[in-house]
């Protein structure tokens, strides 16, 4: 560890959790801007800890969404995530109300002819489902009788629609439901995209790691000051692509472990004083992640010292 | 603030399409264009409030010249307003000036209530003025339209009809906006002007010393022209009792008396 002089003042270690533009993300989301765009369904796959939800979300902020005084409501991107609490349809009909704000009650048969409403009203063009693995054959009903109601007169709008899943492997949830022979599904798998209907979006590369490791450099250059983590690359990649780490040996590191690996490290490394991160201290986090993962650790005292109060003498 | 990004977290805190209220227009009239604006029927905006701020003890027709602030309070925050844009919305700052307290009641502007709308302001757009709920107003300052408390149907109409279209009666369904436009006749200008003259003066400037000089003024008015003493004359304003302010200008003006007369000489 590069050594550095002690530094009295030197503040907490500060998080950088802003939006990366990784390569994931860049693939991400251009399948949910070509969706927007063209109005076309997919089903969108990647492992967990890829980034799908922080792609989502830094999507749906530069959509332009936006509500005015004026009574006037935009709302391009309708993103929600899939319900948990309730297999039935009108658990994702409230989900989908609750993004457009604060709605009153109403009965299951009014909030589905509200929801049409409000879709065309707010010139809804796309609909992202997050966590589409969660979703119920109910749900899916229900997404494809308020996208055809929509798409009828006197609307006559096409939306967009991307199912957005956290899978393992390869198997892409609903495929084989899709593929089945009723007709609700047939009708449904017929409204998806011709070309790219079912998508799976793989994680980091090795030299994509190194580009994201450039990021870190300059995003925490300020507290590090000679931080070079991008020579770490090969080896960052070879820890997180451990089969403990990559259970799917998909030979791709996921953003989650790579900021997880790469926060931990920094933090400690600025905590005992260094201006940069050694080998040694990466191993460290490292092995935490992969051979300690599971560890229990007991905590027999209070993690906080409380300060020495004065005592009153009896 | 003029436009709310999904960026911020009130996004999901307000109502799906904010309103605001327009210039002289009655708090009903906001609810209903919230309504409207939102795509619900007519009086949700009002049910949710009433059941966010459990306050469920108004009567089935509320006036809502005066409105409780845990009410007021839930509405800015929904169309991410300022409270005081929908205070103004109401008549609670100038019946609480007029009267000298801090909690006036909506009776105080009158005792009977008639709920009465411009088809033209409703057409146009989709307002429901405060000062045309003046007592015995018969007919819109801007427009000079006969003010409407019918439908075309015979059904009185009501701010909030529960399961219809907003600015719509709830019998036949038609839209205020569309019913019948008459002008006002030519005698009536004045009586309506003297009306606005008074509540524009008390509103505006009135305080409980006022109210009482334009009472006294009233009480010598009627003796003078009846030429009866106090205690004969059959409809004297009393002493020292709370009056509504639709009751003293409705007196007034049909006592004759001018506007100029009240003036205090202070």
């Amino acid at each position: 560890m590069t050594p550095h002089p002690p530094e009295h003042h030197r503040g907490a270690f500060v998080v950088q959790d802003d939006f990366l533009e990784t390569a994931f993300e860049r693939r991400f989301q251009g399948l949910l801007r070509h969706a927007w765009l063209n109005r076309s369904w997919h089903i969108i796959a990647a492992i967990p800890g890829s980034g799908k939800s922080w792609g989502i979300g830094d999507l749906v902020l530069h959509s332009g969404a936006c509500k005015r005084e004026t009574g006037i409501t935009r709302l391009p991107l309708l993103a929600i995530r899939a319900p948990t609490n309730s297999a039935r349809e009108l658990a994702l009909g409230m989900a989908l109300a609750a993004a457009f704000g604060i709605v009153p009650r109403m009965t299951g048969a009014a909030l589905r002819v509200w929801l049409v409403q409000e879709m065309a009203r707010d010139e809804v063009e796309c609909l992202l489902i997050d966590d589409a693995q969660e979703l119920t054959l109910d749900h899916l009903a229900l997404l494809k009788e308020l996208t055809d109601n929509l798409a009828a007169p006197p609307y006559q709008r096409q939306v967009g629609l991307c199912l957005v899943a956290a899978v393992s492997g390869t198997v892409i949830p609903f495929r084989e439901v899709l593929a089945g022979p009723e007709i609700r599904w047939r009708q449904f798998r017929r409204r998806m995209d011709t070309e790219h209907p079912y998508h799976l979006v793989p994680g980091h590369t090795e030299e994509e790691v190194g580009e994201i490791l450039t990021t870190f450099e300059d995003l925490y250059r300020s507290q590090l000051a000679s931080l070079q983590l991008r020579r770490w690359a090969k080896t960052i990649f070879t820890w997180l692509t451990n089969p403990i780490l990559d259970p799917d040996a998909t030979g791709r590191v996921t953003m989650d472990h790579l900021s997880r690996l790469v926060t931990s490290s920094l933090r400690r490394a600025y905590e005992q004083g260094a201006i940069d991160v050694d080998a040694t201290t990466l191993q460290e986090v490292a092995d935490l992640m992969i051979l300690r993962r599971d560890e229990i650790t007991y905590l027999d005292e209070s993690p906080f010292q409380e300060p020495d109060l004065p005592r009153e003498v009896s | 603030m003029q436009g709310l990004s999904q960026v911020n977290p009130v996004w999901m805190r307000t109502f799906p399409h904010r309103v605001a209220p327009m210039n002289d227009e009655w708090f009903p009239g906001v609810l209903l264009r919230c309504d409207e604006a939102n795509g619900w029927s007519s009086g949700t905006t009002f049910r949710y409030l009433r059941q966010h701020a459990k306050l469920e003890r108004f009567g089935p027709k509320p006036r809502l010249m005066i409105v409780p602030a845990a009410i007021l309070e839930a509405l800015a925050q929904f169309l991410l307003i300022p409270e005081e844009r929908l205070f103004a919305t109401t008549y609670h700052a100038e019946l609480a000036r007029l009267y000298g307290t801090h909690h006036p009641h909506g009776r105080l502007l009158s005792t009977q209530f008639t709920f009465h709308l411009c088809p033209a302001c409703v057409a146009h757009t989709r307002l429901l003025k405060r000062t045309l709920m003046w007592p015995h107003l018969q007919f819109c300052p801007l427009h000079r339209m006969e003010l409407r408390n019918t439908c075309q149907c015979g059904v009185a109409l009501w701010p909030f009809s529960g399961k219809g279209s907003p600015f719509t009666c709830f019998a036949c369904g038609l839209d205020w906006g569309s019913l019948p436009q008459r002008h006002i006749p030519r005698r009536s200008l004045g009586r309506e002007r003297q009306l606005g003259l008074f509540y524009d003066y008390f509103l505006v400037e009135g305080t409980p010393k006022r109210m009482e000089y334009a009472a006294e003024i009233l009480r010598r008015h009627e003796k003078e022209e009846s030429m009866l003493s106090w205690n004969e004359h059959p409809e004297v304003i009393p002493y020292r009792k709370k009056f509504s302010l639709g009751y003293l200008v409705g007196r007034l003006v049909q006592a004759g008396v001018s506007p100029r007369d009240i003036l205090p000489y202070w």
